[in-house]
């Protein structure tokens, strides 16, 4: 009876247990696997938005081009002398992708409707839609889902093109990968020296009173505040004071940089703290017996032993930047974009994802694979945290 | 006496005076500098509060008609819409405690047999391994728990509802949001529970086995009751951050305009995902009443807290 | 002869303890001062006094004089104080930075940048520390990597690159085994010529071997204090006398 009972115990611990290993696995299988054949260099150096241009022939072409060798899924168009795939663009769409361009062909020498300038396409430019004329003065047409095969025989069939949309780019995270960084850069700038600072008054010159244990009960009660809240406060202390010192409008890189900075304090201080804890009194003593200032004591001894305690809260600090969302979605904005600037909109990796998320058609492929980054950097960063805390603790034990 | 002061030739009267300064400058500034990370917390409550209650002090033109919220019905409040605007937090609160108690219903045997396995049970190295593991969940974003929630889990239980024929919004449900937010709960738990556990005296479990009782006995009747209190400091953390929790729940839940509903098929509200949905504008009504839904979400979890520290102390005694 | 300091009727609390009693006699100039008695009885507190580290203690309260030649130490900057009484402790505490860097950091926290002044001073040191032989290969080399014994010399080396009339020992060779001991010993013998040295041991023998006056203490209070041969050849208090014949201690 108690075997059996204890045999039933073991059995579900053993069970709950895997439970986590599950968790993680299919989870690292789903990014993988949607994410892995979009995370390109391509991906992360483009731009979000495309450039489109709205094209037409000069005149009417009657001239016949030689085919090139062409793989399976290549389809020749003999009047202008271009190859033509099937491919999608980085959001998902179906397009016909152009993989070669003859000499002469009229595709060098098209002429921008709107600009009236000369634009010369090149090979990787995706065609969405194509209107054409022919002979006898009919207009047909063909569209980028409609396939590449479809697309080239009935560009056989015309002679000018009147309405062609081409656009090469699109769907890159070039502009949120460095606003992450923008962001990452200035709210260390802001967090980190107040953060150092305000650990090293509380492990160095303040007295063991109650008033203390005020403060430090404070500044832990801002680590249990959800981080929707902070988005809450930058929206309505940091946002308008950005507007009014640096001239933006609504949310922007600086307003998120503060909102991060106060989610990240507890932290910062809480790990310098654990740091300096470590020091030595011994080297403490020493100095001040040698006659140097406090202050010296702390520049010269204190803080160049603190530097492992202040890495692992840069590092610490990085990880939770790069994965934050909700604060940032409030203090930032959701509005993707391709030019970075510090006062205006734009958003992270993450927030990335969450505008990819909240359209009308999820983009999953693109998400897992700026997934794959944000994984891929915070668990670098678990790790040489780890390590750090490993040397810093065989350190304490001498 | 004049070649004895050799010593401190340096240190000449103007030298430490001008130390002795800079010595307190720098006190001070720390000081103030500490003061002003305690004092954020005043802030972030102080301008929520202030901004939040607008809403029922101030009128907001909408359509042409002044509008003002009334406290009351928007603490009851069974409905949540913008046109005609209608907000009441009352069945948000119960969607969100329904969920959140859900998900504790699924979190908390997972993680605290799992830290039990992990400390006493598993194999040096598959412990570590698996805590590792603990470790690495810990350290997901929501947005990627959020993404694989959208993605995966509402297409598993959209599945599930076919089964029981029931039609659910693409599996965008009160189920999707209790399994995301069990799985984010879960590495929280078990760490704390683990760090108990391991806290457990060792003598004592001698002391059982000694006596006749099997490992598993001792592990369940003795390790986990010595460590009840560190896992209930983990459910409390838990519980904070699922109540917490905003971009994942967003992302499944769905946003139902009114309630509650227990029907786990169904889409569901919460407080964060009240707050994060939807966000167009930057002023008005829809805007500043997502600031009072943020004062009853602070409530929520101080409230939350202080009940369940209450209870772990008498359950501790 | 010159007294450095003078302790007048010093009474010292940590909080409610009291731990210094009613204390009172001179240390003299250039001479090895020891002060011995069983641990915890108040001799390092003393000491600690004297450069006022127990500011450091903020539930530390003194009352009485203490005066260094013939200022009270509590009206002189703690600063000032520390530059001309120097401190070596009981544990050898070496920055963890280069042999050569904690020799001249003294120095330059009080300002000394001239480089060559700086090398010149932290040689001449480092020899009167007589360490300068088996480390002058090695100056920019981590002093964490020195023998314990060549870290205290070292110690020591620091607080002579700054010149002080004062050196203050707190059982400098508590830590170390009998040859770097020994060294240590020979040196306080060489130092006593240009220093004023107090050294608090809790070994009886060598404070015998070293000190020119001893100061007994017991409980807080200053039992009997002569010099190092009357105390030890003919103790007045039986007290010291039970102390010193080893019957208890």
């Amino acid at each position: 009876m108690r075997k059996t009972k204890d045999l039933l115990s073991n059995i579900f611990t053993y069970l709950f247990s895997s439970f986590g290993i599950i968790i993680l696995f299919s989870i690292l299988i789903f990014i993988f696997r949607n994410g892995l054949s979009s995370l390109s260099w391509k991906l992360i150096t483009s731009d979000y938005y495309e450039t489109t241009y709205t094209l037409k022939t000069a005149g009417k072409e009657e001239g016949t081009f030689t085919c090139p060798t062409l793989t399976a899924d290549e389809y020749f168009s003999y009047r202008y002398g271009v190859v033509l795939k099937d491919s999608t663009n980085l959001v998902g769409e179906e397009v016909v992708e152009i993989t070669y361009i003859a000499e002469d062909s009229p595709f060098l020498s098209l002429i921008n409707t709107s600009s009236e300038e000369i634009v010369s396409l090149e090979c990787g430019f995706n065609i969405s839609k194509i209107v054409m004329s022919n002979d006898i003065g009919d207009y047909i047409y063909a569209l980028g889902r409609g396939g590449a095969s479809n697309m080239a025989s009935t560009m056989d069939t015309s002679n000018i093109i009147t309405d062609m949309v081409a656009s090469e780019g699109g769907g890159g995270i070039r502009g949120s990968l460095i606003s992450t960084l923008y962001l990452i850069l200035l709210t260390l700038i802001i967090s980190l020296p107040i953060g150092v600072l305000a650990a090293i008054y509380l492990n160095e010159y303040a007295p063991k009173k109650r008033f203390i244990e005020i403060i430090r009960g404070m500044i832990d009660m801002v680590a249990g505040i959800p981080s929707i809240i902070f988005g809450l406060v930058g929206a309505i202390i940091f946002i308008p004071f950005c507007n009014n010192t640096i001239g933006s409008s609504g949310g922007s890189i600086a307003s998120g940089a503060l909102t991060m900075s106060l989610i990240l304090l507890p932290t910062i201080i809480k790990t310098t703290e654990e740091a300096l804890k470590v020091i030595p009194k011994g080297y403490r003593d020493a100095s001040l017996a040698l006659g140097a200032s406090k202050t010296q004591t702390i520049n010269k001894v204190i803080l160049p032993n603190a530097i492992p305690g202040i890495l692992t809260a840069v590092l610490l600090s990085i990880g939770r930047i790069i994965g934050e969302s909700a604060a940032l979605i409030y203090a930032v904005g959701v509005a993707i974009k391709d030019t970075i600037k510090i006062n205006e909109k734009s958003t992270t990796l993450a927030v990335h994802i969450w505008s990819l998320m909240s359209g009308e058609n999820p983009n999953i492929a693109t998400s897992c694979a700026i997934s794959i980054i944000i994984l891929l950097v915070v668990f670098t960063l678990n790790v040489i945290v780890k390590l750090i805390s490993k040397k810093l603790n065989k350190m304490e034990v001498k | 006496m004049e070649q004895l002061l050799s010593g401190a030739k340096l240190a000449t009267n103007s030298a430490i005076k001008r130390k002795t300064t800079l010595d307190k400058a720098v006190h001070g500034v720390l000081f103030v500098i500490t003061l002003l990370c305690a004092s954020i917390i005043v802030f972030i409550v102080l301008f929520i509060v202030i901004k939040g209650s607008s809403p029922f002090l101030k009128n907001y033109s909408i359509g042409g008609n002044l509008y003002k919220v009334n406290l009351w019905t928007f603490l009851v409040g069974s409905e949540w819409y913008v046109y005609p605007a209608k907000y009441g937090v009352g069945f948000i609160i119960v969607d969100t405690f329904y969920v959140v108690f859900l998900s504790l219903l699924i979190a908390v045997p997972i993680s605290v047999l799992t830290a039990l396995f992990i400390s006493r049970i598993a194999p040096k190295v598959i412990g570590k391994a698996l805590s590792y593991v603990i470790e690495l969940l810990a350290s997901i974003p929501s947005i990627i728990y959020g993404l694989f929630g959208r993605a995966k889990i509402t297409e598993g239980v959209k599945w599930v509802s076919s089964l029981f024929g029931y039609q659910s919004a693409g599996g965008i449900s009160a189920m999707s949001t209790v399994i995301v937010l069990a799985i984010m709960i879960l590495p929280t738990i078990t760490l704390l529970s683990l760090t108990a556990i391991n806290a457990v005296r060792d003598d004592i479990i001698k002391g059982s086995l000694a006596l006749g009782a099997s490992p598993t006995q001792t592990n369940f009747k003795l390790v986990l009751r010595g460590a009840k209190s560190g896992i209930f400091s983990g459910i409390i953390l838990g519980v904070g951050r699922a109540l917490g929790e905003a971009t994942a729940v967003s992302m499944v839940a769905g946003n139902s305009g009114s309630g509650p509903s227990f029907n786990l098929f169904d889409t569901t509200r919460t407080l964060t995902s009240t707050m994060l949905l939807g966000l167009n504008e930057t002023s008005g009504l829809d805007y500043d009443i997502r600031f009072s839904v943020g004062i009853i979400l602070i409530l929520m979890i101080l409230l939350t807290n202080l009940l369940l520290t209450l209870l772990k102390r008498s359950i501790g005694k | 002869m010159n007294n450095v300091f003078s302790v007048k009727n010093v009474d010292l609390f940590y909080g409610e303890k009291h731990v210094l009693k009613n204390v009172s006699f001179d240390i003299p100039e250039k001479q090895v001062t020891a002060f011995i008695g069983p641990s915890g009885c108040g001799k390092s507190t003393l000491l600690r006094c004297f450069n006022r580290m127990n500011d450091l203690i903020p539930s530390c309260n003194i009352k009485g004089e203490i005066h260094f030649h013939d200022r009270s130490v509590q009206e002189i900057n703690p600063i000032e104080l520390r530059t001309r009484v120097g401190m070596v402790f009981q544990n050898p505490n070496p920055f963890p930075m280069s042999i050569f860097d904690n020799v001249a950091y003294g120095p330059r926290c009080q300002g000394m940048k001239n480089k060559k002044e700086i090398n010149d001073l932290v040689v001449d040191s480092l020899k009167k520390a007589s360490l300068y032989e088996e480390v002058k290969d090695r100056l920019k080399d981590n002093a964490l990597g020195l023998s314990g014994g060549q870290q205290q010399r070292l110690c020591i080396a620091r607080c002579i690159a700054m010149k002080p009339e004062v050196i203050l020992m707190d059982e400098p060779t508590s830590a170390l085994d009998p040859i770097a001991t020994l060294k240590i010993e020979e040196l306080i013998n060489v130092l006593k010529e240009e220093y004023t040295i107090v050294i608090v041991t809790h070994n009886m023998q060598q404070a015998s071997r070293i000190s020119d006056y001893t100061a007994f203490f017991m409980l807080g209070e200053v039992i009997e204090f002569s010099s190092t041969i009357s105390l030890f050849k003919n103790p007045k208090n039986k007290k010291t006398e039970d102390y010193i014949t080893g019957r208890f201690g």
